[in-house]
């Protein structure tokens, strides 16, 4: 079994990790960690803080994982909470801003370094000429760590191979376009946006200068614009509040379509769609507000529909693999499937299930199987009272 | 699937295939973002002592918000552990299954704290009503409302 075939078949395989840092570098692999949401483990998307407990995540995240609980609580330490705790958490979102930013250079840097070493300790007796870098013995963990200072003059030879990698075009799993490995992910967030894949000119030259703010650093200067200009556009208009949340049990379909010609959404479906469509609707719009790049409504019109469609085909696949699945296990053991069949239909309390399933007979495996799989939720769903230790 | 359960579970492949599953588990298979496959084994001294376990994990649409499906193997190969939170049917009853999953959680953290209940076990024997529940049982355990009623087994 390869994990790494796996990766590479669904074409997920470019998502950014902590592990991407070599196994040397620890602590730069605890400091990337440190700034992942503890749910969907990616870098943080406009996080927010939770001010009844401290724990911060994604705002989509918290969101989603808020409306899908049954109980309202912290997903990190489980302390009750509720949508009004989320707040904005500024400077968290500044220093994942800053750090996705010298990220793929850090990265290049701590590969190039164990790199180097690994050659040096490959090669006998002074073969290398290179020069021996610093070498500092950490007692507490007793990790040797290469400081980086003597590399940054070294700068001119330095072969930037990870970072050429890194710059690979990926296929984007939901379009299928290229998209360079180090934006997958941004391209993801943003919904899909068309992209130019533009040319590999990452030479390390370039690189240190990012990092160093020399003249190649330009994406840090570009930031400080970026961050100013937000200020004005704030000033100029009032913030956009957040939508409420609609209990729709109380409402009729009149009024249940009504909120989504509110916010321009799409009335197709049956009334379960139009209710799910406007409380995730509320949910994306509500965690835009919490970033400072917030997408335009238009963009998250479109967002959600994908959403949707996503969904959708989620549902037909998983709906397909449960007739498959069980169309082997009743090749495997008719006999006992009967048996199992034959014991659905004495527990069944409702309708007239023996004609049914004698209805659906042996050359039907499928429809027998889909049947099985619907009756705990038609008629009464299986119950059990027992000890639980966890 | 959404782009972020592919992504988290992408992220966990990762996370298997650079340091490696717990001790005790292995991957059986994990060929698609849909369906995991791992056996589990309870090391040291326990009631488990040499028996070997496969455990089947199924991802929802929206993982790690809503929880995976996790339930023991039983066919030919493999058995589920008499347990007495685990149905000869494979189906467990585990509160972090159900009502406490957080998504947090990872596949990881619920093959430890599978483990964990394994080792813990001091009476090999089934759930009381086992047999009752398996005869009603629907596919997915999570179709099920468990009561998770005492917490100090
Ligand atoms: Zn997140
Ligand atoms: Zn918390
Ligand atoms: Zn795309």
């Amino acid at each position: 079994m390869d994990l790494a075939l796996a990766l590479a078949a669904t074409g997920a395989d470019d998502v950014s990790d902590p592990s991407d840092f070599p196994e040397s570098f620890g602590i730069l692999r605890t400091l990337d960690r440190t700034l992942r949401c503890p749910i969907c483990k990616d870098l943080f998307n406009a996080p927010v803080l939770l001010g009844t407990c401290g724990h911060s995540f994604c705002s989509l995240c918290i969101r989603e994982a808020l409306k899908e609980g049954e109980k309202k609580e912290c997903s990190a330490c489980r302390v009750p909470t509720q949508e009004s705790s989320i707040k904005k958490n500024i400077v968290l979102e500044e220093s994942v801003e800053a750090y996705k930013t010298a990220r793929s250079t850090v990265l290049a840097l701590a590969n190039d370094t164990a790199s180097r070493k690994r050659r040096r300790e490959d090669s006998t007796n002074g073969a290398d000429l290179t020069p021996r870098p610093k070498r500092v013995k950490r007692e507490s963990s007793g990790q040797d760590v290469d400081l980086g200072d003597e590399r940054l003059e070294e700068s001119e030879d330095s072969e930037v191979e990870i970072i050429e990698n890194s710059k690979a075009p990926v296929d984007c799993p939901i379009c299928d376009q290229k998209v360079p490995a180090t934006r997958i992910n941004a391209h993801l967030d943003e919904g899909c946006p068309h992209e130019s894949v533009p040319e590999d000119k990452g030479k390390g030259k370039a690189q240190w200068a990012i990092l160093l703010g020399g003249p190649g650093g330009k994406k840090g200067a570009k930031g400080g614009r970026r961050g100013s200009g937000r200020e004005r556009d704030r000033s100029s208009s009032p913030p956009p509040r957040p939508l409420a949340k609609v209990s729709y049990h109380t409402l009729s379909n009149k009024q249940v379509r009504g909120l989504l010609q509110d916010q321009c959404l799409s009335e197709s479906g049956d009334r379960k769609q139009w209710e799910q469509r406007h409380a995730q609707w509320i949910t994306v719009y509500n965690a835009n507000l919490d970033s400072s790049k917030p997408k335009s409504v238009d963009q998250l019109r479109r967002d959600l529909e994908r959403w949707e469609r996503l969904k959708a085909r989620d549902e037909k696949e998983k709906e397909a693999r449960v007739s498959r699945v069980d169309a082997k296990g009743y090749e495997k053991s008719q006999d006992e499937h009967f048996a199992k069949l034959i014991a659905q239909a004495r527990a069944s309390a409702k309708g007239n299930p023996n004609t049914i399933r004698q209805g659906a007979s042996s050359e039907k495996p499928i429809e027998i199987s889909s049947d099985l799989e619907m009756e705990p939720e038609s008629g009464e769903a299986a119950q059990a009272t027992v000890h639980i230790a966890l | 699937m959404t782009t972020i359960s592919k992504k988290r579970l992408a992220k966990e492949l990762r996370e298997l295939q650079t340091h490696g599953p717990p001790t005790g588990i292995a991957v059986v298979s994990a060929e698609d973002f849909e369906c995991w496959l791992f056996t589990i084994e309870v090391l040291g001294n326990t009631l488990y002592e040499g028996e070997k376990f496969c455990l089947r994990f199924r991802f929802p649409g929206n993982y790690p918000i809503e929880s995976p499906e996790v339930t023991f193997v039983v066919d030919e190969k493999w058995g589920a552990p008499v347990h007495p939170h685990i149905y000869s049917n494979g189906h467990i009853c585990a509160s972090i299954l159900g009502n406490e999953w957080s998504p947090v959680l990872s596949v990881v953290s619920v093959c430890l704290t599978l483990q964990s209940m394994l080792a813990s076990c001091t009476k090999k024997q089934r759930p009381q009503d086992n047999d009752r529940y398996v005869l009603h049982a629907p596919l997915s355990p999570k179709k099920t409302r468990f009561h998770y009623d005492d917490d100090t087994v």
